[in-house]
Parts: C-alpha cells; structure tokens; sequence
C-alpha cells in the first residue's frame, strides 16, 4: 500500500522520530484496571534509566489519587511489551529490557485491580 | 401589447451560465488545466453524464442568501438587545457552543478553502460550479456562526481567542486534522470525505441534535443560525450523493478506491463525532437524545438504509461500523472522562453531572453506565467534595491518526484500554483501533508527519515541556478552565439569576 501523490516522490520523515528527543525516548505505559487515568501515559526519559527507578519515582506518582497506588508491588507486574507477553528485570536500565523509543507497556497488577470490580 | 423580451427560466439560465461558458482547451491540454483530477486513480469517461444536483446561477444564490440574511440579523440583533443570554437553561450549557465555536466552525472556514479547490480542481463545469456555491456557503457558515456566537463572548469566557487554541489546543487537533488529512488529499477523495461520508452519512448526527438541543435548551442565536444553515446543507448533501453515483457509474475501477474512502471517512468521521456525542450528552442541561438513540436513529436505521440502497453499485457498509455501534453504550462517556480529568488544559469548563442527570444516563445507557460509570463519577465527585478535584497531570497517548487521547477500550472489552502499534520507517506509531490502523497502513507516508500535540509538547515545540508551560502558549488563563463549580461562568451565572429574582421581586 502506498500512498498516492503528484510529482516525482513523496518522501518525509517521522515527526516522532527519535533524533527530535535528543538522547531521549519517548515510552508509553498504562497500568491496566484503573481507568480512572483514561489513557496510558506518555513520557521523554533517558533509556538509561533502571526502569524500577522510573515504577516507582515517576510511574506510580501519576497515580495519586487511586487507592490501589500506595500498596503497589511492580515485582508482582503482570507485563506487555507492543501488546506481546513479555518480563522485564526492573533492576535493569529501558535499553537493557528491550524497551526502546515509542515502546507501548502494558502492566496488570494480579490483587490490585482497579476500583467498583470494573476496574475503575 | 408589445411582445416583452422572452425571460430564460432557471433551467436555461442555468446552462448557459454554467456549462455554456466551459470551453475544451486547446493551446494547453486539459491535463495540464486541470493537473489534479487523474492521479488518484478515479477514471472520468464523459464528465457530461454529472448531473447538477442543483441548478443554481448566480443571481437567484444571492437572492435566496440574501433573504437568509435579513432574517439570521434581524433575530440576533433582537437576541442581544433582549440580552437573551439570561434565557439559556444553565451556564454550563455555554460549554456546547463553545465546543462548536473552537472546534466546528473553524471547520466550516477549512471547507470554504477546500470547496474553493475543489471549484478549480474538476474538469467538469457542473462539478466545478457545485463546489464554487458549497464553496462560499462554508464562508457564510463560517461568518454567521461567528455573528451569532460573538454575542456570548461579552458574558462568558472561553470565546476570545477561538482562532489561536484552534490551531494549538491538543483538543481541536481532533476536528483540525481530520479537515486537513481531507484537504490534503486529491479533489476525489475530498469531495467524498466532506460531501458524502460527513455531510451525507453523518451530519444528521451533527445538526439535528445540535440545533434541537440549542433550541432546547434557550440558545435562540444558534437556533437561528442553524436554521439558516439547513437549505444549505440539503444541497450540500445532495451533492455528496451525485458525487458517488456519479464516480460509481462512469468506472467499474472506481468502486474499490471509493470503497476504500468510504471506509477510511467513515471511521474518522466517526472518532470526531465522539466529541460532538459527548457535548450533547454531558454539556446540554436540558437533554433531547442521547447518543445511543441517535446512533440507532441516524446510524443504524438510516445509515443502513442508504447503504441498502447504495449496494446496487457494489458498495458494502463501510468498515467497523460494527464497532462503532459496540461502543454506543461507552463512548461519550469515555470522552468526558477524558475531558473532565484534563479540562485544565481547555479552555471549557467540566463538571459531574447532577443526581438528575446521571439517573437519565442510567435509563439511556444502562447496566454498563450502572456499573463502571457511574460509580466512577461519584468516586471523583467525592474527591472534589473533599477539595481534591481530580485532574490528570501527565500527558496521554495519543493516536496518530484520529489525534485523540487514546482512552479507547477493546470493541468486545469495554474494561481495557486499546492501544494499536504499527511501525514505519523504523519508527513506532500508535492508533486507538483498528479503524484507525488500517488509515495509517495504507498511507503511512503521509500520516508519519502527523502534528500529534503530546509528541509535540515533549519535542520543546509548544513552549516547553511541562503542562503549565504548555497552558501558557495556548494562552488559556486559570478562569476560564478546569471545574464548573466555582468558575467564573458558575458565579457570573449565579449573580445574574439572582439579580433576576430580585427585580421580578422589587417590581411585584
């Protein structure tokens, strides 16, 4: 498939490419059930960065006023990596997990799911 | 009796206005005239078989406009002299027209430009002139909306810097960008976007909940103008069935590629009609339908019909509409999830809706409203009771195609958000479904450029990185976002009334 155009190519880059972050990458994050916080999260990090650093100093802060937040064990994470089943060392930095620029995470939290048995 | 001069009936005048004065060129091709009606792949044997789906000249448009006009000023004059704004049902019924000022009328002065294009663009003379009427009907759209609307810029806020937020607002990326991927794309393919998939297919869900619900809920100025819109809009839908039939019936090679847009402008028209479901749902006090019902009136009763009926050229209903009608019971409260936790970073104010209001929800929508819902509006409005407003401080997902925050849950799994990824060019891209996915597959050239404001935000391109910095390059001041109660528009609004009933009390 490809798109059509007028003239002799129709070539431009993506305006989410890496180089635009610098030494950055963009990820994206959702902790399934707690619908609340509608969408998954986006974020410019460091891929250096260990990722329980990022669980718990970044991640986990963005849902303050969920009850499910302060009791939260990430070494329990039930993981998904672009919607595939997948286990991450927290220990270990976003590059050495595999976890690379636009990379989609997804976490279920077996125990802490959410709100009203909707996963609110 | 002398004989008077025979006068040409519309008919003839007609034909020697329009087709009369088209001429085939023949210093330069005609393909070089007209560089741009070939390459999208649809085949034209005999521009001759259009058929004007309305005979319009010159003079008798302007005659009937005209008349429009005395009418449309005449009515909003007496509306701001009577300062009809007190007759509204509730102030956070503002909030709907505000939507429409930021959001939609800019799409009519997008239309303008598009159908001034498309005026140009055709080879055929009756197409040509078709769109050069649509044309300057979208600029009066566009004039008579701002006209009517300006009245409330003096009362409330969220008004005053439309054209600026239109144009940076993460929200209305949703309308700019599915106008822009339109008129971006070749004459055929935007024709069928505009004048089919939304003026045909789905401007019913647009206006007659809209205009009614103005109506209903004591907006006479809108009221009017939508009124004044309506002859307007039938031609407009009129055309966008010529156009199909005509495109259907001049090729057999034609039916995969309008198929193909059908599909495409379904789904996008659908995703942006999410917003306008919402604004009916929550932001009108005085309710006239839900989404649900007029998705079962407009889409399933209607939309099917013309489908039925399209089906003799080979047409099939277009792509996951099956899903959209899945998400009947959930997406406009989806939306005003989203838009309630970041209406900090709107200019539109949200609230919780009233015990009345969610008992009504509850009747429309039912046991899935009952259980995920509701209790999740009473958990926030708890929240807000105890002084912590719940707002969403981090930026969101948001799909490449559509532009809206991915809130969007699994067709058959309305408890798990759904988050597509595809990848192109050695970049990833995510999409809200598979509606979406497939847009972006089959043009990934052009949607990889996609304006995407999270992206952008974290790029250092919308004043800086963080939220409040971002606030600040829209220009949106704390008063006029975030909650109703308490706002601005919330104590003018209560003053006002109070003054009224203490007038009508004086001079009793």
């Amino acid at each position: 498939m490809a798109v059509k155009f007028v003239g002799d190519s129709y070539d431009f880059p993506c305006a989410n490419r890496q180089e635009n972050y610098g030494d950055d990458i963009n990820i994206y994050v959702v902790w399934d059930h707690h619908l609340i916080y509608c969408a998954p999260n986006a974020y410019r990090l460091p891929p250096g960065m260990k990722f329980r650093d990022f669980l718990e100093q970044v991640f986990a802060p963005d849902y303050p006023q969920h009850p499910d937040t302060a009791g939260v064990d990430w070494d329990q994470g039930v993981w998904q990596l672009e919607n595939e089943p997948w286990q991450p060392d927290l220990d270990k930095s976003f590059t050495e997990n595999g976890i690379a620029h636009n990379s989609f995470i997804r976490v279920t939290t077996p125990g802490l799911e959410g709100m009203h048995g909707v996963g609110n | 009796m002398a004989d008077k001069p025979r006068r040409l009936n519309l008919n003839q005048k007609y034909q020697l206005m329009t087709r009369g004065l088209d001429w085939e060129t023949t210093y330069q091709s005609m393909d070089d005239v007209f560089p741009y009606d070939k390459y999208e792949g649809i085949k034209i044997k005999d521009w001759d078989k259009w058929q004007d789906p309305f005979r319009l000249t010159m003079d008798a448009y302007w005659k009937y406009q005209a008349e429009k006009e005395r009418k449309l000023y005449a009515i909003l004059d007496s509306f701001a002299q009577n300062n009809s704004q007190l007759n509204i049902s509730d102030a956070r019924y503002m909030n709907a027209v505000k939507i429409w000022m930021q959001g939609v009328t800019p799409l009519e002065y997008a239309a303008f430009r598009g159908y001034a294009m498309l005026g140009r663009g055709f080879r055929g003379a009756g197409a040509r002139v078709a769109c050069q009427f649509q044309s300057i009907d979208e600029m009066r759209h566009y004039q008579t909306q701002m006209h009517a609307f300006s009245h409330y810029n003096k009362f409330f806020n969220g008004f005053r810097q439309y054209s600026r937020i239109r144009d940076r607002a993460w929200y209305l990326s949703i309308p700019k960008s599915y106008f822009e991927d339109a008129v971006t794309a070749g004459p055929f393919e935007l024709i069928t976007a505009i004048s089919f998939s939304f003026e045909y297919v789905l401007t019913n869900l647009l206006f007659m909940p809209f205009v009614s619900g103005a109506a209903y809920n004591g907006d006479m100025a809108t009221t009017t103008f939508g009124f004044s819109a309506q002859s307007d809009e039938s031609r407009h839908m009129t055309l966008g069935l010529e156009v199909i039939k005509f495109m259907l019936e001049q090729h057999e090679d034609n039916l995969p590629i309008v198929q193909r847009w059908l599909d495409k402008w379904f789904w996008r028209g659908y995703r942006l009609l999410g917003l306008v479901g919402t604004m009916m749902d929550y932001m009108l006090p005085k309710k006239v339908m839900s989404w649900r019902q007029a998705w079962e009136i407009y889409w399933e009763e209607s939309g099917m019909a013309l489908f039925n009926d399209l089906s003799r050229y080979g047409l099939r209903p277009p792509k996951y509409h099956e899903v959209a009608t899945k998400e009947k019971y959930r997406i406009t409260h989806e939306f005003w999830s989203t838009i309630y936790q970041f209406s900090h970073a709107t200019a539109l104010y949200t609230w919780i809706p009233t015990n009345e209001e969610l008992d009504w929800f509850s009747a429309e929508y039912g046991e899935l409203f009952d259980t995920v819902y509701r209790p999740r509006y009473e958990y926030w409005a708890e929240l807000h009771k105890n002084g912590e407003r719940f707002f969403q401080k981090r930026l969101p997902v948001v799909c490449n195609v559509c532009q809206i925050p991915i809130f969007h849950t699994m067709p058959d799994d309305p408890l798990m958000n759904c988050c597509l990824v595809t990848e192109y060019k050695g970049t990833k891209h995510q999409m809200c479904s598979q509606g979406c996915k497939d847009i972006f597959d089959h043009e990934p050239e052009k949607y990889c450029q996609a304006y995407i404001p999270p992206q952008q935000i974290y790029q250092g391109n919308c004043g800086g990185a963080t939220l409040e910095a971002y606030k600040e390059w829209l220009h949106i001041k704390e008063e006029e976002t975030g909650e109703y109660y308490g706002s601005e528009d919330h104590r003018m609004w209560e003053e006002w009334k109070a003054q009224a009933a203490g007038t009508a009390v004086a001079s009793a």
